[in-house]
C-alpha cells in the first residue's frame, strides 16, 4: 500500500507561510535597523575625532604664534589674526571667514587671565551619524 | 564607506544562505535515497531532467517558472524556495547579530548540521513504500557511508573562506579603537601642558594621576623641571614642562609626550 502525503500548498500552510514570512521581516528588519545605527554610530565617531583633532591643531598653531587673544560669545581672536567664529544655525566653525569643522552642536568659550597668559577654554560638542561627542580644548597665549 | 561595506557583506550573507538552502533540498531529497550529494547535478524530481545553469538560482528560478518544472511542466515543492529563503535569512540574522566572529562561525555550522540530520529524517518519512523499495534494491550502486565526510568537507572550505573574513573585518574595528584612543589622549597631553603653561611658575608643580574617557583608563603625568642655559646656571623665570599620556591597546602600552618652556617675564 503506497504511503500518501499532500504535496503543494493548501490555505492553511499558505496562511502559515505568510504569517512566517512577515514575523521573520519584522525580526530581520528590527535587526538591521539596529546593525545600521551602531555602524553609523562607528563613523561618526570616527568623523568626530577627525574634526576634534583638526581644531585642536587650528588652535594650538595659532595660540603658539601669537601673544593675546580675545573672545566673545561665539567667536575667538588671536593676534595673529586667526579667528574662529561660530554659526549655530549652520553647525559650523569657521575660521578667517573659510569652512574649518561641520557638524558641530555647540561651542562655549571662557577665558582665564593669568600673569602673561591668557587661557581660552573652549567646550564643543560634536554630532555625526547618530554619534555625540563633547570634548574640552584649551588653548595657552603666552603674552610677549 | 563603512555602511556599504556592511551592506555588501549582508547581501552577500543572505546570498551565501540561500545557496546553502539550495544545497540543503538537495540533500535531504537524496541522503534518504542514498543517493550522492557532491558530483551528480541536480535534476527534477517528477521527471528527472537535469537542471541546466539557469535552474539552480535560489529562489529566482523558483519565481521566473512560477513553481513549475521548466521542462516536464509539473509543479515543484514551495518546500524549496522556501528552505532557501530561510536560509538564507538566519545566515542574515547570525551575520548581522554577531558579524564575522567565532561565534557565528559556530553558529553556522551547528545549523547546518541539525538541519540536515532533522530534514534527512522529515524526508525519509514521507518516502513511499515503492521508493524504499527500490533503494534497498539498489544497495550496491548506493553512495553510502560517506554523507558525514561531504558535510564535512564542505564545512571546512566554508570556514576557511569565514576565518578570513573574521580577520579582515577586525582590523577595521582595530583602527577604529586605535584612531579614538590616540586622539582622546593627544587631547588629554595638550590640554595638560596648555594648563600648566596658563600657571604662574611659582605655582606649578609635577603632578600625575589616571583619568577615564569613554570607559578607557589613561594615566597623565606633568613633570617640571627647572629650565638650565647651562650646567652652572639656572633660569628662576623659567622652567621645562613635560606632559605624558599612556594609554592601553590590545596589551600594548602607548605613551604620547609633548615638551614645553615657560618663560615668565613679570617674576
Amino acid at each position: 500500500m503506497n504511503k500518501k502525503y499532500k504535496r503543494g500548498i493548501t490555505l492553511a500552510s499558505l496562511v502559515i507561510y505568510i504569517v512566517l514570512f512577515t514575523s521573520f521581516t519584522i525580526f530581520v528588519a528590527a535587526i538591521s535597523n539596529n546593525n545600521n545605527e551602531r555602524l553609523f554610530n562607528d563613523r561618526g565617531e570616527a568623523i568626530n575625532y577627525s574634526t576634534l583633532n583638526k581644531l585642536q591643531q587650528n588652535i594650538e598653531d595659532s595660540s603658539l604664534t601669537s601673544n593675546s587673544v580675545s573672545i566673545t560669545e561665539n567667536e575667538i581672536n588671536y593676534s595673529n589674526g586667526d579667528s574662529y567664529s561660530y554659526d549655530s544655525e549652520d553647525k559650523v566653525i569657521y575660521k578667517n571667514g573659510g569652512i574649518l569643522c561641520l557638524n558641530i552642536e555647540s561651542f562655549d568659550l571662557s577665558i582665564e587671565e593669568g600673569i602673561n597668559t591668557q587661557k581660552v577654554t573652549i567646550n564643543i560638542s560634536f554630532n555625526k551619524y547618530l554619534n555625540t561627542m563633547t570634548k574640552t580644548i584649551i588653548s595657552c597665549v603666552e603674552g610677549v | 564607506m563603512a555602511y556599504y561595506i556592511d551592506l555588501i557583506y549582508s547581501i552577500f550573507m543572505f546570498i551565501i544562505g540561500t545557496l546553502f538552502g539550495s544545497f540543503f533540498t538537495l540533500a535531504i531529497y537524496r541522503i534518504p535515497r542514498k543517493q550522492d550529494i557532491v558530483k551528480t547535478r541536480s535534476y527534477c524530481p517528477t521527471c528527472k531532467h537535469r537542471l541546466g545553469f539557469f535552474d539552480c538560482f535560489p529562489i529566482l528560478s523558483y519565481v521566473s517558472t512560477i513553481g513549475r518544472c521548466r521542462y516536464c511542466k509539473k509543479p515543484i515543492s514551495i518546500r524549496y524556495p522556501l528552505i532557501e529563503f530561510a536560509s538564507g535569512i538566519i545566515f542574515l540574522i547570525i551575520y548581522l547579530l554577531f558579524g564575522f566572529t567565532w561565534q557565528s562561525l559556530v553558529l553556522i555550522v551547528c545549523y547546518i548540521y541539525l538541519f540536515l540530520v532533522i530534514g534527512v529524517d522529515v524526508m525519509k518519512k514521507k518516502m513511499t513504500e515503492e521508493e524504499i523499495k527500490e533503494v534497498e534494491n539498489n544497495k550496491k550502486t548506493n553512495k553510502a557511508g560517506a554523507i558525514n565526510v561531504d558535510i564535512v568537507i564542505a564545512v571546512i572550505v566554508f570556514t576557511i573562506f569565514f576565518v578570513s573574513t573574521i580577520f579582515v573585518t577586525r582590523n577595521y574595528t582595530t583602527t577604529l579603537i586605535q584612531y579614538g584612543r590616540k586622539s582622546n589622549a593627544l587631547n588629554l597631553c595638550v590640554n595638560n601642558i596648555n594648563t600648566a603653561k596658563a600657571t604662574s611658575i611659582k605655582n606649578l608643580v609635577s603632578s600625575s594621576g589616571t583619568t577615564e574617557i569613554d570607559g578607557i583608563s589613561y594615566s597623565y603625568n606633568i613633570e617640571v623641571l627647572p629650565y638650565k642655559t647651562s650646567e652652572e646656571v639656572t633660569l628662576d623665570n623659567a622652567k621645562v614642562i613635560i606632559s605624558n599620556v599612556t594609554y592601553m591597546l590590545d596589551e600594548k602600552e602607548n605613551t604620547i609626550t609633548l615638551k614645553c618652556v615657560k618663560v615668565e617675564n613679570n617674576i
